[in-house]
């Protein structure tokens, strides 16, 4: 492998991120402005007498996964042929691909943990404590060193995800990709039911009753099945054409 | 810096339709070349093959020796506009400049500012909110100022207008007498092309048809106009490409070298040769109905 | 400024004779370079310079190293020689066969000349 391959796929990875800085600037503003402005203010107004003070935060969770997951659906279709069109080769496309999955996961990461910790100061205020309803590896939104490597990984196994879907959906059109869909979404729901977090998390503790495996074996196992996500799509896209323009 | 092309024996199938059936064809380095065939003859495919945007079934393309598919020395120095370029529809003209510019390794900024002026593109409309014209015009900012040693561009031109398409030609042309390349323009706008072409390469269905130096290309049409006898005499043995007949008078387009012992020939049989213009021998040549 | 009829390069090389037989270019002139030739008119190149290769073939013109290509000294007198020779071949004998295919007596075209010499002449 020679180093234009690596010197490009920083490049790519550059590109979108930069060309995704508007649309992220923008989610990340509505997200804030809905879940931590809206949503705690009528949680800390309404809600505190008595009952369960429940994260808002937490449920905030669905949007900053599953945007990034769209980008990365639209990585391949709308990236790939622009990449080639530019003389960049698809190992090259795939490699910068990986790092814009872990670069949105590092965005997503830092909002979530830094809003953990903003709505438990909100929390704090009026004398509470934001509770967790779905399971996580940390307890206290404090712990950020647990929060945002959990979010990193979670997302990164949406976009990635996401990633496999569009790349199919590219190669094969619309009818197989369909049907393969239950298949394409395994692998967002492995690295959760990996980790026991999130909704997966949720149907291993509560539905299947098994126990979250030592972090020591949760993390590097959602780990590999992420890399694996990669590196199946990577192969996919090297021998994916560019599809002709019209017919 | 140019580089040949060596497409060997190339096929490519889309489904059951065989867009390109075993093709080979040599383009030497630093030529401009004109690709000529009617819609869905292979054109885009056979271009798509050698810029590596997909990979032969069967046979192979050779750009300066080496494969291009995957190949990353060969890819940045092959640069193809399909229609009017492959670019993000949320880009700006700015944006898509400021992109090929990273990717491209020969890129000139000042000429594609150049070239942005001399077609008048907008620089902050988005590329999906351009017309055809100006998408085009960015198409060919794109591919002329890449400087690619192997540049192709596929009808690239065609949404411009009259004045920028001439335009065109006048720049392409200076920029290939100053930075020499192997360039490859499709079309079948002939006419007005025919001359910057240096050699024709004409396809139909997928297979190669003709491949010589414009020129001589254009003097191996005839057309044979005399007495029906005397033209069915002379043109006996010739590669009839079209017949036409009025009243006592046949008028025959054959494809072949006409040399000075065929002009000795034609008035001995007391009929006429004509030249035939690369169009029309164009249109004879691909006439057939597709398979 | 071209047609159909030959290949380009004969024409341009045509046009620039033609440009020196009428005077337009004379001996050790400076002849347009091939590039500027091909820009000006929108010609590959490569086909101009078939033309002007051609002139130098035949003599017309000369190179000088790393300055250019110039009209020969004895061009004009060369072209105007292959003219005359080509005269009687494009223009007389033609003519005369016309004459003989529509019946025109060949003192009838002689006497045509002498009196269209004779008007010239007065």
């Amino acid at each position: 492998m020679s180093s234009i391959t690596y010197r490009k796929a920083g490049l790519v990875s550059r590109d979108v991120l930069w060309a995704l800085r508007i649309s992220a600037g923008w989610f990340a503003a509505i997200v804030v402005v809905v879940f931590l402005g809206i949503g705690v203010g009528i949680e800390l107004a309404g809600g505190l007498d008595g009952s369960t003070p429940n994260s808002v935060w937490e449920t905030s969770a669905y949007a900053t996964r599953y945007w990034p997951m769209a980008m990365g659906i639209m990585l391949t279709p709308f990236y790939l042929p622009v990449c080639v069109a530019s003389g960049v080769t698809r190992r090259s496309f795939g490699i910068g691909a990986a790092l814009v999955v872990a670069g949105l996961a590092a965005v997503m990461a830092v909002l979530e943990g830094v809003g953990y910790i903003v709505e438990h100061g909100l929390y704090a205020l009026a004398d509470s404590t934001p509770q967790f309803e779905s399971p996580h590896l940390f307890d206290s939104g404090l712990h950020i060193w647990v929060s945002m490597p959990e979010v990193w990984i979670t997302v990164c196994g949406n976009v990635a995800a996401g990633w496999l879907i569009g790349s199919v959906y590219y190669r094969w059109g619309w009818l197989w990709p369909t049907l393969a869909l239950p298949l394409l979404v395994v692998p967002t729901l492995a690295v959760e039911a990996a980790m026991s977090v999130g909704w997966p998390g949720d149907v291993m503790i509560g539905v299947l009753g098994v126990d979250r495996a030592p972090l020591g074996v949760a993390i590097p196992a959602s780990l590999v099945i992420i890399a694996l996500t990669l590196w199946g799509t990577h192969r996919l896209v090297r021998t994916t054409a560019v599809r002709p323009r019209r017919a | 810096m140019t580089l040949g092309i060596d497409v060997q024996g190339l096929t490519v199938r889309f489904g059951d339709v065989t867009a390109v059936d075993d093709l080979s064809v040599r383009l030497a380095g630093g030529k401009i070349y004109g690709l000529l065939g009617r819609n869905g003859s292979g054109k885009t495919t056979l271009m798509s093959a050698i810029a590596a945007f997909l990979q032969a079934d069967r046979g192979r393309v050779l750009v300066d020796g080496e494969q291009p598919y995957e190949n990353p020395a060969v890819t940045e120095q092959i640069c193809l506009v399909r229609d009017s370029g492959d670019l993000a529809d949320q880009d700006s003209a700015r944006a898509a400049l400021k992109r090929a510019a990273k990717f491209r390794p020969n890129w000139d900024a000042e000429f594609a500012e150049r070239l942005i002026e001399l077609f008048r593109v907008p620089t902050r409309r988005g590329v999906a909110r351009m017309s055809r014209g100006q998408r085009s015009a960015l198409g060919v900012t794109v591919g002329l100022a890449s400087r690619a040693p192997v540049t192709m561009l596929d009808e690239s031109y065609f949404g411009m207008d009259a004045p920028s398409r001439y335009a065109f030609y006048d720049v392409l042309l200076e920029d290939y007498i100053e930075h020499p390349r192997t360039i490859v323009i499709s079309t079948h706008l002939i006419e007005e092309v025919t001359r910057l072409f240096e050699e024709v390469v004409i396809i139909d269905q997928g297979r190669l048809v003709a491949h010589d130096e414009t020129e001589a290309l254009r003097m191996r049409g005839a057309a044979v106009t005399g007495a029906v006898s005397a033209v069915e005499a002379f043109t006996d043995g010739m590669t009839v490409l079209a017949e036409r007949r009025l009243g006592g008078t046949k008028s025959v387009t054959v494809f072949g070298a006409m040399g000075a012992e065929q002009r000795a020939r034609a008035s001995e049989f007391d009929v006429e040769l004509e030249p035939v213009a690369l169009q029309d021998l164009f249109v004879h040549l691909t006439k057939e109905a597709p398979r | 400024m071209f047609d159909e009829r030959s290949p380009i390069y004969f024409q341009i090389a045509d046009a620039i004779k033609n440009d020196i037989l009428s005077g337009e270019l004379e001996a050790e002139d400076q002849v347009m370079s091939t590039n500027q030739y091909a820009a000006h008119f929108r010609i590959n190149p490569a086909t101009a310079a078939k033309g002007f290769q051609q002139l130098v073939d035949e003599g017309i013109i000369y190179k000088r190293r790393g300055v250019g290509m110039f009209v020969s000294p004895d061009a004009r007198a060369k072209l105007l020689e292959q003219r005359r020779q080509r005269f009687f071949a494009e223009v007389v004998e033609p003519m005369v066969a016309e004459a003989h295919v529509i019946g025109i007596p060949l003192e009838q075209i002689v006497d045509r000349i002498n009196a269209l010499n004779g008007k010239e002449d007065a």
